[in-house]
């Protein structure tokens, strides 16, 4: 491809027919929940423009999002993106390697500095220097600062590189942090979740390349358009939790008739994700469908927040004789987790109010810090 | 079918101002259905409320996409799926044909001029 040719022209080239554009804009629109209408527009914004150079970098991290990302059992229309972007450096795909792929990234950085989008998956290790994570004997602290100055914008995918993620979890040995605690100059976008979900990487780019900018963004510098409402609201159980109906354990008759798994450690109501309604494996099925509850991966220090199956309102959770087959295997670890999970408690109840916080406004503090959520 | 559902006879509302429009002033309208709660059940009955008409468009474009006229003339009912079968849009769209329907004078120049070479590579035969 000559490097001037537009989407169309590329994407024609390919046999994709401007039908097929027109039905990935209308997906996107409603991905990104703007008005039908507007696909025409998008497809035109789309075939006119040119191919977007990414750089991707894996930091510290365990590449199960570029997993989330690039798997898929059937190409969904959703994989068009990849034939709008430019990905011009990401170690795990390319077939570069050593010397040739160091001087690809400096190439790619240098013929388009200040334009290409830096994406990022894994935290940034600080401790000693940043020596916990390196590759090509730099660090990823060092590699972030230069390459953060030449990108448009940088993309944080997964809740590592959001927010430190699993890496940061206590005691953080790394000392791991998020890209926005150590960015400041440029637009970010976190794009949280252990992973994250595909289409909302897909909405992003589509949305700079169709509108020239980063979508709107939460307090948490998520795209509103996908973390604007907490999995609670959306999810089709919710009727359930609204009518007093829970499961009390993963087999009795509340879990076989489908019901809220909010006392079964749920963590939807102050969760934001669209997991209820873009769902996962091709639209398949989400956690909760499946019959476990959120655990709030998109959340920062998610891993800290107590028992995966404490409910939120303080309870136990469920009998511990459903998970205890795991614990009792390990009793050490487990004794040592079940008393971290206690301890955490406190930390819950601060989440929850300063979740109800930013829902309620800042009017509601004292009542939030009397009363508790 | 339930006529009583207020959400539905809202929707069907908004169907019915989007075709008085239509006939205003030729302007076609949308309902993203993706984006309302729309368990299947309630898809199912808007479905019925709209009832089906005589035309039905299969679209072969990067998986399979049903365009469908229901009973009321100029609405029409659209899913798109993907070549995994998964839907990844479903509209109700008011317009005499739905906008990815008909080729672009662009398009149809484009067929003119291959129906132009094939005959030329034809008579030089």
């Amino acid at each position: 491809m000559k490097p001037r040719d537009t989407l169309g022209q590329k994407l024609a080239g390919y046999g994709i027919s401007r039908r097929a554009l027109l039905k990935f804009a209308a997906a996107a629109a409603t991905s990104l929940a703007l008005p039908p209408g507007v696909a025409p527009a998008i497809a035109e914004s789309l075939s006119g423009a040119r191919r977007q150079s990414l750089i991707w970098l894996s930091f510290q991290d365990c590449t199960g999002c570029l997993e989330s990302l690039t798997r898929s059992d059937a190409p969904g229309i959703e994989r068009l993106i990849f034939d709008f972007i430019s990905l011009d450096y990401q170690e795990t795909l390319m077939a570069a390697a050593g010397a040739a792929a160091d001087e690809t990234l400096v190439r790619a950085a240098r013929d388009n500095h200040g334009k290409y989008l830096l994406a990022i998956d894994g935290s940034v290790p600080t401790a000693e220097g940043g020596v916990h994570s390196m590759v090509g004997g730099r660090t990823n602290m060092d590699m972030l600062a230069e390459l953060a100055e030449g990108a448009a914008a940088v993309l944080a995918i997964g809740t590592c590189a959001a927010y430190g993620g699993i890496p940061k979890a206590a005691p953080n040995p790394t000392s791991a942090v998020g890209i926005a605690d150590l960015v400041k100059e440029k637009p970010i976008v976190n794009i949280p979740g252990c992973p994250p979900i595909p289409e909302v990487l897909t909405g992003v780019l589509v949305n700079f390349l169709t509108f020239g900018r980063l979508p709107d963004l939460d307090d948490l510098g998520r795209p509103l358009a996908y973390f604007g409402t907490t999995i609670h609201d959306q999810c089709y159980r919710r009727p359930y939790y609204d009518q007093g109906k829970f499961a009390h354990s993963f087999d009795d008759e509340g879990a076989r008739q489908g019901w809220c798994l909010f006392e079964l450690g749920c963590k939807g109501p102050t969760t934001r994700n669209a997991c209820a309604s873009l769902k996962w494996n091709g639209g398949t099925s989400f956690p909760i469908q499946s019959g476990h509850g959120c655990l709030g991966c998109s959340e920062p220090d998610f891993w800290d927040k107590g028992s995966f199956y404490t409910s939120l309102s303080g309870g136990e959770g469920p009998p511990w004789d459903a998970v205890g087959g795991a614990a009792a295997v390990g009793l050490g670890i487990g004794g040592a987790a079940a008393f971290a999970a206690r301890r955490s408690r406190a930390a819950v109840d601060r989440q929850l109010a300063k979740e109800w916080q930013r829902d309620h406004g800042a009017t509601a503090t004292s009542k939030t810090e009397e009363d508790g959520p | 079918m339930d006529e009583r559902d207020p959400f539905l006879n809202a929707l069907m509302g908004e169907v019915r101002m989007l075709l008085s429009r239509l006939l205003d002033d030729g302007g076609p309208g949308q309902i993203d259905l993706m984006r309302l709660p729309m368990p299947p059940e309630r898809r199912q009955d808007l479905q019925d409320m709209l009832g089906r008409g005589e035309v039905e468009i299969t679209l072969d474009a990067a998986g399979t996409s049903l365009i469908r006229e229901t009973a009321y003339a100029g609405v029409w009912w659209i899913e798109h799926r993907d070549r995994g079968g998964r839907m990844v849009a479903n509209l109700i769209e008011v317009a005499q044909m739905p906008a990815i329907v008909p080729p672009t004078d662009e398009e149809m120049r484009a067929s003119l001029a291959a129906l132009h070479a094939r005959d030329m590579k034809e008579a030089g035969r």
